[in-house]
């Protein structure tokens, strides 16, 4: 790997477990250059909340032991991760970045952080985030994450910390979580990879939600390959989440292959590259390279018309914070004074929609989902960028305008379509942008492939944050 | 669709069982007039016979 690739804490974990198993690397040695990372460079970028550094070399010492006697359980087996404070760590704090829950403590592991422990990964921390995943950078708990391509930058939310900590070594993956672009808006604007899987492929058990119904858990990490393990190794149907598909769990790896020969991308411009709507020239213009880069791989990628996608944003925050209110309700009544300024001034309009605007919402979805359904008839994958911006600061960033202008993500949280962001390129200000494919529901393997293929081509991941 | 008023809002979250300060209630209802167009929008599409499907555990 190019110029940073002298550096422990810049494996990807397809690097890290090749060495593990061949017993070359102590995933000890590994977890202590990462503590040593963080201690050199997380006090400027803050995407820690609570690092778990004894009981982390406690882990990776079990691992080694384990690995020395035979007993290699896959490529998870001794990598050090980090998640967003949404998931429940039994006997670690989880807060949703609020003081709402300063001083919760579950006393279960979510489902997924469980999977990821019988892999054999190592729980390093846990990690910033939008307070309840949603609002903004200020939160009523805890600092912001910076971005660390430039510390002046947001890193787009709402899993900050997972974005920002993966991009700057600081951790091998991450799981963050995604109701209209929570794990696909990070990982554009840090330069990384971010999976949101189908609706239901990945458990939401001891994940605080959201918007049941939006709600996605997945993997955020350097590499498109790196998305594939950690996502086989938390997949599959969970009794405990009503919401969790019985359909087989393929073996995502057998998609990582480059080769994009006949598949077909559609590209809804009308929507996607129409500056009117505050989409900047700069992004339409590298990620537009990204798919001539596509089509010289051979992919065919074609315009297609989807005109739903116009009132995609509208049905997502009707949903979501109707959705969102009801959740927090009992919480709003008894300690209103701790929920942070930024959430609460988007959550009170759940309170005030009617149901009349929630069936109307739900209606809607139903239509988008018909129409999208109709495009990949003809489609493997839907392209788009991932966000309409590159990253702004935290003084020109707009916790309303996000909510009220128009969203390449949310679609696809509202038909449950897996759906992946790649680095594509960076902006005149060094800032990174990503591509967004999406795929058929459960055909994670496609968006994989194509994503993949991109990425092994484009070699984006070559470069990594100047901190 | 009409514009809705700040008591209109304070009753709706009264109902909810929300007592809010005339300063919330005040940004509460100058976000929901914003939203309002946004609304006109969700009301303006043609669903056909669309409904909402129930969904039940397998």
């Amino acid at each position: 790997m190019g110029e940073n690739g002298d550096q422990t804490h810049y494996l990807t974990i397809s690097q890290a477990s090749r060495l593990i198993k061949a017993k070359e690397l102590s995933p000890v040695e590994l977890l202590r250059a990462f503590l040593e990372r963080i201690e050199e460079a997380d006090g400027k970028v803050k995407s820690y909340v609570t690092l778990l550094a004894d009981s982390a070399l406690e882990e990776a010492r079990t691992t080694e032991i384990e690995i020395g006697k035979g007993r290699y359980k896959g490529p998870l087996h001794g990598i050090p991760m980090a998640h967003k404070d949404l998931y429940d760590t039994k006997g670690v704090r989880t807060t949703g970045q609020s003081k709402v829950h300063e001083h919760r403590v579950p006393d279960e592991d979510a489902t997924v952080i469980h999977r990821l422990r019988e892999a054999g990964s190592v729980l390093l921390g846990k990690l910033a985030m939008f307070e309840f995943a949603m609002g903004g950078p200020e939160t009523s708990l805890f600092e912001a994450a910076r971005n660390p391509w430039n510390l002046d930058y947001v890193t787009g939310g709402s899993s900050s910390g997972s974005g920002a900590a993966v991009a700057a070594g600081f951790c091998m993956g991450s799981l963050g979580s995604d109701t209209g672009g929570s794990i696909r808006g990070p990982a554009s604007y840090c330069g990384i990879v971010g999976l949101k899987p189908t609706y239901g492929r990945v458990s939401r058990f001891g994940v605080i939600p959201l918007s049941w119904s939006l709600d996605h858990c997945g993997p955020m990490t350097w590499t498109v390959e790196d998305t594939a393990f950690i996502l086989q190794a938390i997949s599959g149907h969970d009794p405990k989440d009503p919401a969790s598909s019985r359909v087989p769990v393929p073996d995502y790896s057998e998609a990582l292959r480059e080769d994009v020969n006949g598949l077909v991308i559609g590209i809804p411009k009308h929507y996607c590259y129409n500056t009117d709507g505050g989409i900047e020239p700069e992004t339409i213009s590298v990620v537009d390279k990204a798919l001539r880069e596509l089509e010289g791989l051979g992919a065919r990628v074609e315009e297609v018309n989807m005109p739903s996608l116009a009132y995609t944003p509208v049905v997502n925050n009707v949903i979501a914070m109707s959705e969102a209110f009801n959740y927090h309700l009992p919480n709003l009544k008894a300690q209103l004074q701790n929920y942070g300024e930024t959430f609460i001034d988007r959550l009170l309009i759940g309170g005030v929609f009617t149901a009349a605007d929630y069936v109307q919402a739900q209606r809607a979805r139903s239509k988008i989902s018909r129409e999208f359904s109709q495009i990949m008839q003809r489609v493997d994958l839907i392209a788009m960028p991932t966000q309409t911006t590159a990253p702004s600061t935290f003084e020109e960033f707009k916790p309303a305008a996000v909510m009220l202008g128009p969203s390449f993500m949310a679609p696809f949280n509202e038909t449950g379509m897996p759906a992946i962001s790649v680095p594509c390129g960076f902006n005149k200000m060094g800032l990174p942008i990503g591509l967004q494919l999406a795929g058929r529901p459960f055909d994670e393997s496609t968006v994989l492939r194509g994503a993949y293929t991109y990425q092994q081509h484009a070699k984006w991941y070559e470069k990594r944050p100047p901190i | 669709m009409d514009t809705v008023t700040s008591d209109q809002v304070q009753i709706m979250m009264e109902r909810a069982g929300l007592k809010l300060s005339d300063e919330r209630i005040e940004n509460l209802t100058n976000l929901l007039e914003e939203y309002r167009l946004r609304l006109e929008v969700l009301y303006s599409i043609d669903l056909e016979g669309e409904e909402t499907a129930g969904v039940f555990p397998a």
